[in-house]
């Protein structure tokens, strides 16, 4: 698995969530990844220990269970095409 | 952006302040007609319009159309301007065209179609709060099941005794149809809320609950508004006008008040 990739996905579905430009700010509060411009594509992981943790808990802040589910889903998606 | 938020927000308190010691002084003087009562009532929803330009800007930091939480603030803005729409045909009527209180009229074009597009921005938050994953067979009929009930109370309340005239067969089918499309509103916003409780939680929960409330506020205002006037109590600047008045602050408030909680998120 490509954590990169997941995450890049888990932000896109936040994004269509609760909008481009707090999905991003929540992946960066994360302290787990950061963003080249200002292009959902352009991030990248700066460690890759319990990266997804830290996302998964950043967006947990805003819808709590319904935020964790929709990153769950990305994760499994990931896990059955690998 | 942010600084016009902060300033409509000051606005909207404003106006709300002083319509309410306004239509106090008329209340405990009591003013019952002149120009005093005429202007309140022809010109509160002015609140509305603040408050649905205000929440169209705030749902911008959302992701505006772009995003379901988005969409939704933007389609529950154009809702409440909607509410001011129809108020200010109303006053077009009374003032310009020397109609007084010609209900149903133009004005209900706006009135009755912000149900449609509130429906819509509470299946659209539906959408943003997950509700259609996982959702069991007994919440599904719920959706159904729930709006009927609803239909129902609201039938037996305010239209009991009620007769065809078929002088304005129009009037009729409008009189009948406004309690299953408010109905259908509210069961939509009930379903939503009650899922919320189980599944809803991080810093927006609150926010979201506040939206609930001033969609519940609005059914409710609206309903009494059917019921001043099918008895014949409804009268400018009225209890119906003054509860009118207070949801559009609430839904005003609850509108601007994700603006608030994209700062907290943004932190």
């Amino acid at each position: 698995m490509n954590i990169e990739q997941i995450v890049k996905e888990i932000v896109k579905e936040q994004s269509m969530i609760i909008g481009d430009s707090l999905a991003r700010n929540r992946a960066e509060a994360s302290g787990a990844v950061k963003f080249r411009s200002s292009r959902i594509e352009d991030l990248y992981v700066l460690d890759g220990e319990g990266t997804l943790d830290k996302i998964i808990n950043s967006y947990a802040q805003v819808f709590g269970n319904a935020s964790i589910r929709v990153c769950n889903e990305v994760v499994r998606k990931f896990q059955v095409t690998s | 952006m942010s600084t016009s938020i902060v300033w409509i927000r000051r606005i909207v308190y404003f106006f709300f302040v002083g319509y309410l010691i306004w239509w106090t002084y008329m209340y405990f003087h009591g003013i019952e007609e002149g120009t005093l009562i005429n202007n309140w009532t022809d010109s509160y929803g002015v609140i509305a319009a603040i408050g649905g330009i205000g929440g169209y800007l705030v749902s911008k930091h959302w992701g505006g159309w772009k995003s379901y939480l988005g969409k939704s603030l933007s389609l529950l803005s154009i809702g409440l301007f909607f509410q001011f729409l129809g108020q200010l045909s109303y006053a077009v009527y009374a003032r310009v065209l020397n109609v007084e209180n010609p209900y149903p009229s133009f004005g209900e074009v706006f009135y009755y179609g912000a149900f449609p597009i509130y429906i819509y921005a509470t299946i659209t938050m539906g959408k943003a709060l997950g509700i259609n994953i996982g959702m069991s067979v007994w919440k599904k009929l719920g959706v159904f099941i729930i709006p009927a009930i609803f239909a129902t109370i609201s039938w037996l309340v305010f239209l009991q005794g009620y007769e065809f005239t078929r002088e304005n067969l129009f009037l009729d089918i409008y009189n009948f149809s406004y309690p299953i499309v408010e109905a259908i509103y509210l069961g939509f916003t009930g379903i939503a809320f009650l899922y919320s409780f189980q599944s809803l939680g991080g810093k927006l929960r609150p926010y979201v609950s506040f939206v609930f409330l001033a969609l519940l506020a609005s059914y409710f205002s609206n309903s009494y508004f059917m019921y001043e006037d099918i008895n014949g109590l409804w009268r400018p600047s009225g209890w119906s006008d003054l509860i009118y008045f207070v949801t559009y602050f609430i839904m005003a408030l609850s509108l601007m008040s994700f603006y608030e909680a994209y700062k907290k998120l943004s932190q």
